[in-house]
């Protein structure tokens, strides 16, 4: 066994992520638009702009997660080529997680490293801490990716799964948003939250591979 | 009927809110069944017919 | 032990009897705990007055909505190992029950929170939201068996499913524990209490039997379905090959 066909399935799901539109600009436009529909709905008090922006960025990533996680396994399932990754003898967990980190890569990690941008324009304050918050963004996106990823692969042979992803991820997206938002509160208890952060991804990195390999190898049937 | 202090509304809802979805399940429950029966029987004598 | 549950010829004539038998025992306790709910058990001043009469609704189903989850991952994961039909079986009639006395929970806690904590939903409540969420894996998992177009590959996805929001429960209520415990509201009343007495212990578990027993012939009703529908698909086809 080489790792040759999880090299491209990588290569493969990189270069579908990237030709899809105009790059991560494509994701990235999703995050700027539903970030900005935010002060329209709300209003631009600066008080509450700046108590409600950490949180306003991470509904947006799991909800550009859901969006650029739709097609990601279907599409291999109707023209066959899933078919071909089950039989290259390599561990299809792998192939699945290899396809999955494509897609962050392409749509996940821009969006956490544009995150500072969208954080200014929600008034917080231009300090280093916006950085580290970047790295959450990017830590937190990918369990965010890696759950979608499952309800992507259970619902791969679904006409219209977009839905039914978001509904199969939602209860699974939850520790991650909530360590996520924790860690940025600055209050009591916030000091511990990136951690758990960390380790809900780890877990997700963990689990989530092998629930896909189980629900792809079903939607060869 | 029992006498309540000032919540008794929001007791008599939740009971009556318990009970409503508990028997419209039950209900629904033992419709499907006897729907079933009633077509696995009749698909049953049509089989012993046609053999 | 799997495999003498595992024949339906079994399951139908042990459940013939059964699930009737549940039915009226669950039936028997639930009156009871309502009688004593509703008329006997006096009022608990420090839990609010009349309102804790709710208890007697609100916990059962707060029990099963747990139980259901549990039993849904149980028969998933046996199905997704030893292949029983009926596990499968077993599973998909569990769901729908199980989703529905969720929203019992769901809804009475809510009403029980209007008066008690002066609104309808509390998101500093870890029990509440945990609730919420194991309501929506219910309804995921409903969701993607209706989406398979063959019945093996809903059992299959389903158990994959299942198993995958099993083993994220106990993350899932570790966070919110953390969100809640951070930002306890001073206006909830007591978690805790005191000490439950006899009175209300006693009609409380007798009503969570009785729950419990209900919930357990409604299963078995649909099992026996279940069954029966997929002997009259197996029936229908055959009648089309003969043509």
């Amino acid at each position: 066994m080489s790792a040759a066909p999880i090299l491209a399935a990588f290569r493969q799901s990189l270069g579908e992520a990237w030709a899809g539109g105009a790059g991560a600009l494509l994701p990235l436009g999703f995050l700027g638009g539903a970030a900005v529909l935010v002060p329209l709905g709300i209003g631009s008090d600066v008080e509450t702009l700046k108590a409600v922006g950490p949180g306003i960025i991470w509904v947006a990533l799991a909800l550009a997660s859901l969006v650029t996680l739709e097609r990601i396994f279907q599409s291999d399932a109707e023209d066959g080529t899933l078919d071909l990754w089950l039989q290259t003898g390599a561990p299809v967990s792998a192939i699945a997680a290899a396809k999955t980190i494509a897609h962050w890569l392409s749509a996940g990690l821009p969006l956490a490293l544009f995150s500072p941008l969208l954080a200014l324009m929600f008034q917080a304050e231009a300090s280093p801490d916006l950085l580290v918050n970047a790295g959450l963004y990017a830590l937190g996106s990918l369990a965010f990716f890696f759950w979608g990823g499952v309800g992507a692969a259970l619902s791969a042979t679904v006409r219209r799964g977009g839905l039914l992803i978001s509904l199969i991820a939602l209860p699974l997206y939850v520790p991650t948003a909530i360590f996520g938002a924790l860690a940025m509160s600055g209050g009591p208890g916030s000091a511990g939250a990136p951690l758990f952060l960390a380790a809900s991804t780890l877990f997700a990195c963990a689990v989530a591979p092998y629930a896909m390999a189980a629900a792809l190898r079903l939607a060869a049937d | 009927m029992p006498d309540f202090d000032k919540n008794a509304a929001y007791i008599w809802a939740c009971y009556a809110l318990g009970a409503l979805l508990i028997l419209g399940t039950t209900l629904q429950v033992i419709l499907a069944a006897r729907a079933a029966r009633k077509r696995l029987a009749q698909l049953a004598a049509n089989d012993t017919d046609g053999a | 032990m799997w495999s003498y549950f595992a024949n339906p010829h079994k399951f139908l004539r042990l459940s013939d009897w059964l699930a009737p038998a549940f039915y009226s025992l669950g039936a028997a306790c639930i009156a009871y705990g309502l009688w004593q709910g509703l008329w006997i058990v006096p009022k608990d001043e420090y839990q609010g007055g009349d309102i804790m009469r709710v208890m007697f609704v609100h916990v059962p189903a707060a029990w099963l909505a747990m139980a259901s989850y549990s039993a849904l991952a149980i028969a998933s994961f046996v199905w997704f190992v030893w292949r029983h039909e009926l596990a499968d079986i077993a599973a998909k009639a569990i769901a729908p029950i199980g989703a529905v006395w969720t929203a019992i929970c769901l809804s009475t806690g809510s009403i029980w929170g209007k008066p008690t904590w002066g609104t309808w939903w509390q998101w500093d409540d870890a029990r509440m939201m945990s609730v919420l969420f194991l309501f929506f894996l219910f309804l995921g998992y409903m969701a993607l068996r209706a989406a398979m177009d063959t019945r093996q590959k809903a059992a299959r996805a389903g158990a994959i499913l299942a198993m995958v929001g099993a083993i994220n429960i106990p993350l899932i209520k570790f966070s919110v524990d953390l969100f809640t415990s951070l930002h306890q509201d001073a206006s909830v009343i007591t978690a805790d209490g005191p000490k439950m007495a006899a009175v209300y212990l006693t009609p409380l578990l007798v009503s969570a039997i009785g729950h419990s027993l209900l919930f357990g012939g409604l299963v078995m009703t649909r099992m026996r379905t279940e069954i029966r529908e997929r002997r009259i698909a197996r029936l229908r086809s055959r009648e089309l090959e003969a043509f």
